[in-house]
């Protein structure tokens, strides 16, 4: 399966929210990034079926995504923001869902039970929606996205809300399903995108400022990451010089980590080996700066 | 498709508003209808009841309704009632089909009282006093007996509280006695005026308390002139009308269907909303407008869902009285249709609730909001049928409900038949029309193509847009 995308643009009114996106997807975990307000929902809602882009093309192998017949089979989406029929028994749900899938009745009952064995919801099965937590959701959510078993697998912001273990057990999951399909996982927290996916996107404002493997976009920031121990009252002025990624006190002293074009020239610089986190801030800084990306 | 249905019908059970039209319903045919089968069936000796059946084959003659007799009584009871309620200074007047009762000022008060000298020749003070003329007062049942409190019966409080006792009242079993003085109601006056006069005062008394009167032209034959509406004894032929042609059950059927009119004609719609907003409360839409299945295939299940689900116990609920007429009429060896009760709620309450909930269906789907709730209301109050088509036969070609408040009047419905097919095919066109568009609607919308919800109009797209649904 491959996903192109051309010249894709998204405008509300006179409001570009997507301006000329042009990407390929294929196989395995592709990560979308970008501050909140990016365009990643819109640009996920476009290829789910659920808006019309204002211009540009995109085909799934070929079949142009206007062709909802053909696409919708294809696709499993599981929104940002959903919360299903608090009195519907998880198993209902599927049913339910599935039905709406036009499944036969055979291969819903061979898929639901296995989908929720799969995500560990097995034993809830006849637990009311409203029963789950957040987590629970989350996992029904991807279960309720693969029933279908689609080619492409759209995930919008999974892991908000989520602690620490749900966050890591659902990107195990998402992984596990990555195999044979595309997986596309947005996000605003680079570290999640870094454990899982292999290529990211980066959105800003509507504009895709990167899109490549996960690692070269930590190249990006090489040469321009230090690490610095200042005293902790000349921090303030250091945020007026540099783009500051972390600091951590030490008595007296501060240690930070800063993104700048030049050797700083105080607190005994140590070039430092990026981080895709390092990579992201720098394209970002790059923008504001306005330099062309 | 069938198990879509089946799961969207499982929805709608979960709904309370769905189980708030079954306790209306309910709470309707129990009051109105049931107790009028339960008083047929107990008073078959009167000749006022449908079953009435003349040991000597001789029945009430047919009551010319525009004869002179009807047009005396017509205006005698008319002043009487104008009378009693100038005196009382109380007026009731039905603006949207439910009573409403108005005070005149002192000046259309007086207005009244030169309308009362002018038709009944008296002075103030005659009009004032004839209610201590008056006779007897007298409830009648529809039996055919009457209660009745003699002068000089009950008593007063303190207050000046006039309260009769139980035991004040005296029960008639023959109303003969009782209709000479409806026929001659001896209020110490005579008409004074040609009845074409008669009219152009009622018209005016009508302009001044307000919209149907029960000094209306329509309220004036409704209520004054012999007619199905009342429990007059039955004629031969309405006798023929209901052994032979409605075949007992087809009189029973359309009461029934008349007696839940209004609540067809408001509540299923509220159901409707609520299957469909209940995605955007839960935020399933997300999660259902990518789904394979096709918007015509969803939106008609639904609405397939909804209409069976309202018609279900519409259909159960005579199915008690039904068995009782037909026991009742296999001891007779009376022929009975047993099919009557399914024909005419097919017939006169599925367009109706088609309609209503293809409405509400369309409204809901396009606007995403309660909007609907608000047109359903709209649509209850402004178009349920006027006060002159309740005895039925009058049917209009874009009614919503076909009103039949009688147990008799077969001939009529026969006479107007095309009419009333017209409308029912009417009707029902028109809600498919409705489920055509919401297909369209709801398409468009799961493509992308239409979006109207509020904030649309009033957030900055840029962020919370992306954030919709």
């Amino acid at each position: 399966m491959q996903i192109e995308i051309t010249g894709l643009q998204k405008c509300y009114g006179g409001n570009a929210v997507l301006k000329d996106i042009s990407l390929t997807i294929e196989n395995g975990m592709y990560g979308l990034l970008g501050r909140n307000g990016a365009g990643k929902t819109t640009f996920m809602r476009i290829l789910s079926t659920l808006l019309k882009p204002s211009g540009g093309k995109i085909t799934f192998d070929r079949i142009p995504l206007e062709d909802t017949k053909r696409i919708r089979p294809l696709i499993g989406y599981l929104p940002q923001e959903f919360s299903l029929y608090p009195d519907m028994l998880l198993w209902e749900t599927m049913g339910y869902l599935a039905a709406m899938s036009k499944l036969p009745k055979e291969i819903q009952r061979e898929r639901i039970p296995a989908l929720l064995q799969q995500v560990n919801l097995w034993e809830h099965r006849k637990s009311k929606v409203r029963k789950l937590s957040g987590g629970m959701k989350r996992r029904l959510g991807i279960a309720q996205a693969l029933l279908n078993n689609p080619k492409v697998l759209i995930v919008d912001e999974p892991t908000t809300h989520l602690d620490p273990e749900e966050r890591l057990r659902f990107y195990n999951l998402l992984d596990e399903f990555s195999s044979d399909r595309i997986v596309i996982v947005s996000s605003h927290i680079v570290a999640d995108m870094e454990s899982v996916c292999a290529k990211v996107a980066v959105l800003d404002a509507g504009q895709l400022l990167y899109a490549g493997a996960i690692e070269k976009l930590a190249e990006i920031a090489r040469g321009k990451v230090y690490e610095l121990m200042i005293p902790k009252k000349e921090l303030a002025a250091a945020r007026q010089n540099y783009c500051i990624l972390s600091s951590q006190g030490h008595l007296s002293d501060t240690k930070i980590r800063v993104l700048a074009d030049r050797v700083p020239a105080v607190g005994y610089p140590v070039s430092c080996t990026p981080t895709v986190c390092d990579g992201y801030m720098e394209l970002l800084r790059l923008l504001k700066k306005g330099a062309k990306i | 498709m069938k198990r879509l249905f089946l799961m969207e019908c499982r929805k709608i059970t979960r709904s309370v508003l769905y189980w708030l039209y079954l306790a209306a319903l309910v709470v309707t045919v129990m009051q109105n209808y049931e107790t009028t089968v339960e008083n047929e069936l107990g008073q078959t000796d009167n000749p006022a009841s449908v079953f009435y059946i003349a040991e000597n084959g001789v029945y009430a003659e047919n009551t010319d309704p525009l004869g002179e007799d009807t047009e005396h009584r017509m205006m005698m009871e008319a002043t009487k009632r104008l009378m009693e309620n100038y005196r009382s200074n109380s007026y009731e007047y039905y603006p949207f089909g439910y009573v409403k009762r108005k005070k005149l000022s002192e000046k259309e008060q007086a207005a009244v009282l030169s309308y009362l000298k002018e038709l009944t020749g008296l002075e103030e003070s005659g009009i004032i006093g004839t209610e201590e003329n008056r006779d007897a007062e007298d409830i009648q049942i529809s039996g055919g007996g009457a209660f009745v409190l003699n002068p000089g019966q009950g008593g007063t409080f303190g207050n000046g509280q006039f309260i009769a006792e139980p035991e004040d009242w005296e029960y008639v079993e023959n109303q003969s006695g009782l209709s000479q003085s409806k026929e001659n109601p001896g209020s110490g006056f005579e008409i004074q005026v040609p009845f074409d006069r008669f009219k152009e005062i009622m018209d005016c008394v009508n302009n001044l308390i307000g919209r149907n009167s029960y000094f209306s032209r329509t309220m004036l034959s409704m209520y004054y002139c012999p007619n199905d509406l009342q429990d007059t004894p039955i004629t031969e032929q309405q006798h023929r009308e209901f052994y032979e042609k409605d075949h007992v059950t087809g009189a029973f059927a359309r009461y029934f269907c008349d007696s839940i009119s209004l609540i067809v004609l408001c509540l299923p719609a509220f159901v409707m909303i609520d299957l469909l907003l209940k995605d955007k409360r839960c935020r399933m839409n997300p999660l259902l407008y990518p789904r394979t299945e096709s918007s015509a295939k969803i939106i008609i299940t639904r609405f397939g869902a909804v209409s069976c689900m309202i018609m279900l116990p519409v259909l159960i609920l005579p199915v008690k009285s039904l068995l009782t007429l037909v026991l009742y009429c296999r001891n007779r060896g009376i022929p009975v249709n047993r099919f009557a009760f399914a024909a005419y709620i097919f017939a006169w309450i599925f367009p109706t609730v088609l309609l209503i909930v293809s409405i509400a269906l369309f409204v809901t789907v396009l606007t995403e909001n309660y909007s609907a709730v608000l047109l359903s209301g709209a649509i209850w109050l402004f178009c349920r049928p006027s006060v002159d088509k309740l005895a039925g036969g009058n049917y209009g070609l874009f009614d919503l409900i076909v009103r039949h408040n009688t147990l008799k009047g077969y001939g009529r419905m026969m006479e107007n038949m095309h009419m009333l097919i017209l409308n029912r095919v009417l009707v029902s066109a028109t809600a498919l029309l409705f489920v055509g568009f919401t297909i369209i609607v709801y398409d468009a919308k799961r493509k992308g193509g239409i979006r109207f919800e509020r904030r649309k109009f009033f957030h900055n797209h840029s962020r919370k847009h992306s954030h919709a649904l």
